[in-house]
């Protein structure tokens, strides 16, 4: 697979390069801020190991040698995500910044400080994220939450195990993944009541939430919310029911992209995932496989109108706040 | 040969009285079919024709005369005559015809009796354990239900609207706590406030209409006191609230009808400058329970020479047509451009997206807050209720009335504020750049 890659690709990588590209294909790494801890990490070392050819400059070399080629050997692993291409942004937008810098020394320590930085500024909303978002969460609530978000079931946990809060959990489960048994046991381990079920009843348990707590893998300008795929209709039918939805999502994720459907970018998982046509079906002598597609997207994109808040490290806002945000942050880095 | 003494309309109307007095609480439609029978009993009619008249005339005596609901008699007289005059009837023999309207009616009222308790069984199905249950003033088909369900066993708590301006909800609260169900009585502007917690809305009707629409009570609402704030505005802040006003006044026009609740001082101001800059316009003031503050409201109004007319907080919805603007203060303004003010605005906001008419607010920016509540009940207490009751041991909240209520974003068209003229998502770009 990698040597198929590389060929289709060109050039060599970095070992860590190569690693992260093979964890992404396999899907050992769950979640999207996840992955752009790798990513991060991923970047900093390949840096760190960088020496600029002689006669050429650091800056644009690694830039073109290095960066485009390996993001886009990732890419043919697994599609980045928009959290991800956000975060390739900001760190491509870094080192342009530093093109005035003297020395190639200096500028791969700003680098890879800026990459701490990073980590560290993401590790911390999450962590503002979880107090903000737990202390909504009150006695007697019936909360509802989505597969698996790693971000949603900490603050569950917290509002638990740290604010004694009284209160149910409903998991809301779908395939192919079903992600939604790890958000279960991680409850079960805190102690947390909690009712499993697949997204085919959501319409009937949602009558019993007061609450539903969803993570986000971007937020788009116009204040659509990327999700895993189901969340939307999670969204819709507690908008349908008048429960107030939160999305929790780092500040990093919002993006100045618009996306109004979830056709216009998203991924595609394997076929085999929901169907193996020779094992699942009885399929009559005569017909073909190429009779039969089946369509496993992994993003959906829910509008800004089912969403009652973002919970963000800054606050909850409106969905119609993100584009104030994404131009602050830009004007900050200018 | 003539009758000699017509029953003048005074006499019926005395009649429907007595059927209401010796009577144990019938409705007004059933008491109207009892007055027709017993009018019948003594009616001289000698045509067919003579004795529709005189139908006729006992229902309008019924009509101007009695305190009765009208929708109620009108109903009751067209159900008794299409249920008397069938066409099967002998019309020749008057005295024959008579008594068999009469035992027609008779054998009506006694089917009623039957079918009503057909409602309230119907009714018990759609009740489950834990519910909470909103209705508005008294009627006697949901008391019946009610009181079913709770025979049945079932568990459930009942929200009953004061019902201004005959209280007729407080006799109704009284009467369902006395059969054990948790009852709390709240203020007609409070529906909206209280919807979020509700399952099921049950309401008795007056009249059912042609098109399956219903005519019921208008209502409103009850006593207690608002915290009076004492502000002291600063000189740039009584500048600043002059901008508001002028920006406002380019938005009124002439012959508009305006809706505005409680009394706010941004609102008055903005009519006052809109008055003096030779518009005219004319105001709805809701009458807003429990401090009566858009009583003060409209005769500041009047005194101003604006046409004012203070409204029941329960007419909202009935005066909501006539409307091409709704005004309103607010106390704070949240995180996501959503209000909180006095109680009775959501309820505002909510009739008024429904027959979309824009609503804007008028308030200064400083009372923008870093609040972002999601629901009525996520409002802090220290917002819903007075000190006072705060302050007291022991004080079931769920039982006191709130005197503010949150009006979501979605239903403000603007806010009119001395930054500028802001749409809800406005005011928190404003707040992030403040903050972040």
């Amino acid at each position: 697979m990698v040597f198929e890659l590389r060929r289709v690709v060109g050039g060599q990588f970095h070992p860590a390069v190569v690693k992260f590209g093979l964890q992404m294909h396999r899907g050992l790494l769950r979640g999207s801020t996840t992955r752009v801890f790798g990513l991060l990490h991923t970047l900093s070392q390949v840096l760190r190991d960088y020496e600029a050819p002689a006669g050429k400059e650091l800056i644009r070399d690694f830039d073109a040698t290095v960066l485009k080629p390996s993001l886009e050997f990732l890419h043919r692993c697994r599609p980045l995500s928009l959290s991800m291409r956000n975060t390739v942004e900001v760190f491509r937008q870094t080192l342009f910044g530093m093109e005035n810098t003297q020395g190639d020394n200096e500028v791969k320590l700003k680098m890879l400080e800026h990459i701490a930085d990073s980590t560290e500024f993401i590790r911390l909303a999450r962590e503002q994220i979880k107090l903000t978002a737990a202390a909504r969460i009150v006695d007697e609530d019936v909360v509802l939450i989505y597969g698996y978000c790693a971000l949603v079931t900490s603050i569950v946990k917290y509002a638990k195990e740290h604010l004694k809060k009284e209160f149910k959990v409903i998991v809301v489960d779908t395939g192919p993944d079903f992600e939604g048994k790890l958000s279960l046991e991680e409850l079960c381990c805190a102690g947390i009541q909690a009712c499993y079920t697949y997204i085919t009843a959501l319409n009937v348990v949602m009558s019993k939430v007061n609450k539903v707590i969803l993570g986000a893998d971007a937020i788009l300008a116009n204040g659509a919310v990327k999700g895993p795929i189901g969340a939307s209709q999670v969204a819709m039918v507690a908008n349908s029911r008048n429960v107030p939805v939160l999305v929790c999502c780092e500040t990093f994720k919002f993006t100045e992209t618009v996306q109004t459907d979830s056709f216009h970018f998203n991924e595609l998982g394997p076929e085999s995932e929901l169907l193996n046509l020779t094992e699942n079906l009885n399929l009559n002598p005569g017909s073909t496989s190429a009779q039969i597609k089946t369509l496993n997207l992994k993003y959906d994109v829910m509008p800004g109108d089912f969403v009652s808040a973002l919970v963000t490290e800054i606050g909850m806002l409106p969905c119609s706040s993100v584009p104030v945000v994404t131009r602050e942050h830009f004007l900050r880095r200018a | 040969m003539r009758k000699t003494q017509r029953m003048t309309d005074e006499d019926i109307a005395k009649h429907f009285v007595e059927v209401l007095r010796t009577e144990k609480d019938p409705s007004d439609a059933i008491a109207a079919i009892k007055t027709v029978i017993k009018l019948l009993e003594s009616d001289e009619s000698e045509t067919f024709l003579e004795l529709s008249r005189e139908l006729n005339r006992w229902e309008n005596a019924l009509r101007s005369h009695s305190e009765g609901s009208v929708a109620s008699i009108i109903s009751g007289f067209e159900q008794i005559q299409q249920h008397m005059t069938k066409k099967d009837m002998d019309r020749t023999d008057m005295s024959k015809c008579r008594k068999f309207m009469i035992e027609r009616g008779k054998s009506y009222l006694v089917e009623m009796e039957h079918r009503k308790c057909r409602i309230a069984e119907e009714l018990t199905s759609h009740i489950a354990d834990g519910m909470s249950i909103l209705t508005h003033s008294r009627s006697k088909n949901v008391f019946r239900a009610l009181k079913l369900a709770m025979q049945r066993g079932k568990r459930f708590k009942v929200y009953v609207t004061e019902s201004m301006p005959d209280k007729s909800g407080h006799r109704m609260a009284r009467e369902l706590t006395e059969l054990g169900i948790p009852t709390t009585e709240i203020l007609d502007a409070s529906i909206g406030y209280i919807m979020e917690k509700v399952d099921l809305v049950l309401v008795g009707a007056e009249g059912v209409v042609e098109n399956g629409g219903i005519i019921n009570k208008d209502m409103s609402k009850c006593r207690k006191f608002m915290i009076e704030r004492g502000k002291s505005y600063l000189v740039e802040m009584e500048h600043r609230k002059c901008r508001i006003a002028e920006e406002l006044t380019s938005h009124i026009a002439d012959g508009m009808s305006i809706l505005t609740h409680s009394r706010s001082k941004n609102v008055f101001r903005a009519l006052k400058l809109a008055m003096q800059r030779g518009k005219r316009f004319k105001v709805y003031v809701t009458e807003s329970m429990p401090d009566k503050s858009g009583h003060r409201m409209a005769s500041e109004l009047t005194e101003l020479g604006i046409p004012t007319t203070e409204i029941l907080d329960a007419s909202i919805g009935y005066i909501m047509e006539k409307v091409d603007l709704v005004l309103v203060g607010a106390e704070g303004v949240v995180e996501n451009g959503g209000i909180i003010n006095k109680v009775g605005t959501y309820g505002i906001g909510l009739v008024a997206k429904a027959l979309k008419k824009p609503v804007y607010v008028l308030c200064e920016s400083f009372k923008f807050v870093r609040l972002y509540p999601l629901n009525q009940s996520e409002l802090p207490a220290e917002f819903k209720y007075p000190a006072s009751v705060l302050k007291k041991s022991g004080v079931n909240l769920e039982e006191e009335h709130p005197l503010v209520d949150y009006t979501p974003p979605h239903l403000i068209t603007f806010l009119f504020t001395d930054l500028g003229t802001l749409v809800p998502s406005a005011v928190s770009d404003t707040l992030i750049k403040l903050y972040l």
